[in-house]
């Protein structure tokens, strides 16, 4: 008689089951690092990481901050004392683009960057034997912005100072590759006037913003691409993420300089309908992360994750830094000249294409 | 006596028909880059008895009107868009005024004569396809439109036409959207509901104080002001879906914001802005006014230049120019010469003066 045995189950040696163990492990740390690196997926988090290291650790961006009591003094002279401050770029025989802020006329609202500061600007780049200067806009709330350049005096001026002015939501366009892919988007469609550019000056108001937080040098690029393509007020940029738009128009755009009216700003329900503040300042910078992260720090607000994230953002992509540690505050010391600025409010984020 | 714009006509009929690029388009300036909706608005403003819609009118504008037409027919995309320039892939609100053209092409049998092509109808049908589905902005679930009008205090259950598919609507893409779906005698056009939905649209984003903006006339409780842009596209739309059953609220929305436009119009600097309010306000007011907004098209400033202050220092101009008499354009551009005839003909074949 052949006895039956019931079949033994087939048990792993210790090889296999460390194996089984050791291939569980690096899955499961796939899987929770591509978790972890989202937005953007764990092969561009490893570009980042690399280029963030490539930045080296303990280099300073220095942020320049100058007194400036109102927009009736000499302009000029604050403006260049905070140009010997920061390691200035090279501006002889460039093409150089200034992009101030406009975007509407309400009376005695502190909204636009006012005339005073671009024609300082203007000057000091003269001075520093740039080859041609072009002022430029693509304002997001009408498409003919003839009467608002006029009603604000920045027309007036530019004529004084024979000045020429670009429309930049009706320029050529011209499509370029866009830097990072943090939106999906392969390419930006930019003005020809920006893609021939040799340098980008971005010149906000220093300001809060119901969606962003602030709106600084690095949101003021949105006024950059053209309305043709993405409409008006460029809410497609809201629609497919404010910080992803911002953080890749910087990338893409690399302006060299930022110059923040800081004269007269706004707190609370900024852009538009904010209270003014007078914070009697001009913040200049060649770091525009640094730049936009003294700035918010000198409104009171911590630019940290949760309250102007495209800031944290940057810094964490490696494209400049936020940290106080990391930013060498030049000129007046950031604590004599802050003030708290009432925060914007908070916005749901499923209402931001309206 | 009636004043006689028929000399100034000609002549702007004829920098059309000079300033054509060579790929048969029109650019928002001259020389510059072919763009979709400025070469169907030279298009509609040629579509004129006196202008290349007629006998006996000179052989180059035919030819530019024929090249014009090649050129646009050539853009279509597959889904029945247009992008907004022959190498943009994207669908776009340029389909808008390409289908109005077209629409008006195939309805009138002078123009079919001279211009008509057997592909035109199928165009025309998948264009108009295109904008009842993927131009039309999405609809939104009850709970964010409960938060929308908390916040911006419109209704977005009413759908508008937006700037790209897949985003918000605004009032400008929704004008031009119903203009190129009616292109009829209100008297006589079919009201679906997808027009009168977008009336609902424009009554519902109308500024409080009359006329239109992007599409928020108030943000977070703040009354956002009206823009000339806007107005004139909205009221445009009105004038040719306005029926007997209008009156009440939709009429006095059109009615604030004919006043709007009437105040504006002698306030602009801006030869665009200008020619854009008289084509709205030829197709509401009485003849003696309208020749009153069509003297100050052509004629621009004619009293004296106008005077700003800068810091102190006065910046003497003449901003608003009127026609060029020797080259017969509008602010050297295409698209607001194309506007500003317009406003000025009597003869045109659709949209016709009051």
């Amino acid at each position: 008689m052949t006895l039956r045995t019931k079949p033994r189950k087939k048990r792993l040696t210790r090889r296999q089951f460390t194996r089984l163990m050791l291939t569980g492990a690096i899955g499961g740390s796939v899987a929770i690092a591509e978790l972890a690196a989202r937005p953007l997926g764990l092969i561009k988090w490893l570009g980042v990481s690399f280029r963030r290291m490539g930045k080296g650790i303990g280099t300073q961006s220095k942020v320049a901050i100058v007194n400036a009591p109102s927009y009736d003094i000499d302009l000029l002279t604050p403006l260049r004392t905070a140009w010997e401050l920061i390691d200035s770029p090279v501006i002889a025989n460039k093409r150089v683009v200034l992009k101030p802020n406009i975007i509407y006329n309400l009376p005695d609202r502190a909204i636009n960057t006012h005339p005073a500061v671009i024609e300082a600007a203007i000057q000091l780049l003269q001075e520093k034997g740039a080859k041609e200067i072009i002022v430029a806009e693509g304002t997001a709330y009408q498409r003919d912005l003839t009467d608002l350049l006029w009603s604000s005096g920045i027309k007036p001026m530019l004529e004084l100072r024979g000045i020429k002015f670009v429309d930049l939501n009706h320029d050529d366009v011209v499509k370029v590759p866009s830097k990072g892919s943090y939106t999906g988007r392969e390419y930006t469609w930019l003005p020809k006037t920006i893609a021939e550019a040799d340098l980008i000056v971005s010149m906000p108001k220093l300001k809060t913003h119901h969606w962003a937080g602030a709106t600084l040098s690095m949101k003021n690029l949105y006024g950059i691409v053209p309305g043709l393509k993405y409409g008006w007020p460029k809410n497609n940029l809201h629609v497919t993420g404010i910080e992803a738009n911002i953080v890749e128009l910087y990338e893409t755009l690399a302006p060299q300089l930022a110059i923040v009216d800081g004269i007269m700003g706004m707190e609370e329900d900024g852009p538009l309908f904010g209270k003014n503040r007078n914070s009697q300042i001009l913040v200049v910078g060649t770091d525009l992360v640094a730049v936009d992260a003294t700035c918010c720090r000198l409104m009171g607000i911590e630019p940290d994750k949760e309250t102007v994230k495209h800031i944290w953002y940057a810094d964490w992509l490696g494209l400049g830094v936020f940290s106080p540690e990391r930013i060498k505050i030049m000129g007046v010391p950031i604590n004599t000249v802050r003030q708290n600025y009432e925060l914007p409010p908070t916005l749901d984020r499923d209402i931001k294409r309206y | 006596m009636a004043t006689d714009f028929s000399e100034i006509l000609q002549k702007g009929y004829d920098f059309l028909a000079n300033s054509q690029n060579s790929d048969g388009g029109w650019g928002y300036r001259r020389g510059g880059m072919s763009y979709v909706e400025p070469t169907a608005f030279a298009v509609l403003a040629l579509f004129n008895q006196t202008g290349a819609g007629g006998q006996d009118v000179p052989e180059k504008r035919y030819q530019a009107v024929q090249k014009a037409l090649t050129w646009l027919r050539a853009q279509q995309h597959s889904d029945g868009s247009w992008g907004i320039m022959r190498d943009d892939p994207g669908a776009s609100w340029m389909t808008y005024p390409v289908i109005w053209m077209l629409n008006v092409l195939v309805k009138i049998p002078e123009l079919v004569s001279y211009y008509g092509k057997p592909e035109d109808k199928d165009m025309l049908d998948r264009g108009r396809r295109w904008i009842m589905g993927s131009g039309r902005e999405p609809s939104v679930d009850d709970e964010v439109n409960a938060q929308v009008q908390r916040l911006f205090r419109i209704d977005s259950s009413y759908l508008g036409w937006s700037w790209g598919p897949g985003e918000a609507g605004w009032v400008i893409p929704t004008a031009l959207a119903v203009i190129a779906l009616v292109v009829e005698d209100p008297a006589t056009m079919p009201l679906t509901k997808e027009i009168s939905n977008a009336k609902n649209y424009l009554r519902d984003r109308a500024c409080p104080q009359g006329g239109w903006n992007v599409g928020n006339p108030y943000m977070l409780g703040k009354v956002l002001p009206p823009t000339p842009d806007a107005t004139s596209f909205a009221l445009v739309a009105w004038r040719i879906t306005l029926t007997a059953s209008d009156f009440g609220p939709n009429i006095t929305a059109v009615d604030k914001g004919v006043a709007y436009l009437e105040n504006y119009i002698m306030e602009s600097n801006s030869d665009h802005t200008v020619a854009l309010c008289a084509w709205a306000l030829s197709l509401f007011k009485e003849a003696t006014e309208v020749e009153k907004y069509r003297l100050r098209l052509v004629r621009g400033l004619t009293s004296g230049d106008r005077v700003f202050q800068y810091k102190g220092q006065q910046v003497t101009k003449r901003t608003l120019n009127g026609q060029n008499r020797t080259t017969g354009d509008w602010a050297d551009s295409a698209y607001t010469t194309a506007i500003a005839l317009l406003a000025l003909s009597d003869n045109r074949y659709y949209l016709n003066p009051k």
